[in-house]
């Protein structure tokens, strides 16, 4: 593959970089297996990277490898060794203003998406990252219909988890 | 729900530095060598159909005892179908390889890779049982032809070192043929659930929703 297909994948991965972060942080729960799974949907999306024909957006076509390596295709790397929580480093509250019950809710939120599967995680995923239902199915490879069905059942969920 | 609405505006505004890599750290990511399931589903088919011809390369006298009951035409016959059922299986195994995407849905990808497996676990159970056929029928023609089989040099010897045998020859082969079968069967079906273990269950759950 040619240094200018390598120059222009790896401007795009930089630029875009955050979406596989949010994928790491929703699939993993410590500094080490992040960047283990952030490398390989990076290896994954290398390989795909020439058959990436431009008629869908980086971004859009990101969201289906990225989450099919989280998925399907990655192994947890036996060296990876439980670090620091990711909970821990990563969380943070963006508002300006300080709300503690916020701050908690959010809390619990993370947490619990956490006990989710891992099917549930990538709807979460998508609903977070404001995909429509149409998005969601065309990524999962489920009916519209079912990834409707499936969120609402993911959301009772969450809520049982949260009100135990 | 509230809490999901209040983590999809935190989640919005997520745009932390302190991760960000550079241009060179993912530049240094796309040279190193992928681990997933997909690279592992290739190694260890290649083994498992390498494996079953692995074992005709064990040492062996057997040639010398089919050759004396006039048996080989049997071996032979039998090789060849071996030989051409195997070839079929390795390009159906590389046809559904090649076909597995990254990019495809992940519904489509999970189907292709377990096809990939389902190609690989079918010629395994082709080669339990293609073993078993062939192993029983040697020991029933060779049980049709016992008073010949045992004036044969090499069985002679086993018989003279080990008088018993003789009474519990083909007993002693039936119970090593079942033997053969279970453990090789245990090993590979013990390997074929763990590895695709986390695929099926995420598959099952996909699938539940069009039941």
């Amino acid at each position: 593959m040619n240094k200018e297909l390598e120059h222009s994948f790896v401007s795009l991965l930089e630029k875009h970089q955050n979406i596989v972060h949010k994928i790491c942080r929703i699939y993993t729960d410590n500094y080490d297996s992040h960047q283990d799974l952030f490398q390989e949907i990076t290896i994954q999306l290398w390989k795909a990277y020439p058959k990436f024909r431009g008629d869908s957006k980086f971004s859009t076509w990101m969201y289906r490898v990225a989450l099919n390596t989280a998925i399907t295709l990655y192994r947890k790397s036996k060296k990876t060794i439980n670090t620091q929580k990711i909970d821990d480093i990563q969380f943070k509250i963006r508002s300006e203003e300080y709300d503690e019950t916020e701050e908690l809710q959010l809390k619990m939120m993370y947490k619990v998406i956490k006990q989710l599967s891992d099917i549930e995680k990538a709807l979460v995923f998508l609903y977070l990252e404001d995909k429509n239902y149409k998005e969601i199915a065309e990524t999962l490879g489920i009916s519209e219909v079912n990834s409707r069905v499936k969120m609402n059942r993911v959301k009772k969920k969450l809520k049982t988890l949260l009100n135990p | 729900m509230k809490e999901l609405d209040l983590l999809k505006k935190d989640w919005q505004n997520q745009n932390s530095d302190s991760d960000k890599f550079s241009f060179n750290d993912i530049y240094q990511m796309i040279l190193k060598k992928s681990s997933s399931i997909i690279k592992w589903i290739f190694i260890i088919s290649v083994i498992e159909f390498a494996f079953w011809h692995l074992l005709y390369l064990l040492p062996n006298n057997n040639t010398e005892v089919y050759s004396e009951l006039e048996m080989m035409w049997f071996i032979y016959t039998t090789s060849i179908i071996h030989y051409i059922i195997t070839i079929s299986f390795i390009y159906y195994f590389y046809k559904n390889f090649k076909s597995i995407s990254n990019s495809d849905t992940t519904k489509t990808l999970m189907e292709k890779i377990l096809k990939t497996r389902k190609t690989v676990y079918n010629y395994v159970i082709y080669n339990l049982a293609a073993f078993g056929i062939t192993y029983y029928s040697t020991v029933f023609m060779m049980y049709q032809k016992k008073e010949q089989l045992f004036e044969i040099d090499l069985i002679k010897e086993q018989l003279e070192t080990l008088p018993q045998l003789k009474e519990i020859f083909f007993l002693t082969q039936s119970i090593l043929g079942i033997v053969v079968i279970f453990i090789f069967g245990a090993i590979y079906f013990l390997l074929y659930g763990l590895m695709l273990r986390k695929l099926n269950k995420n598959y099952k759950e996909l699938k539940e929703l069009e039941g």
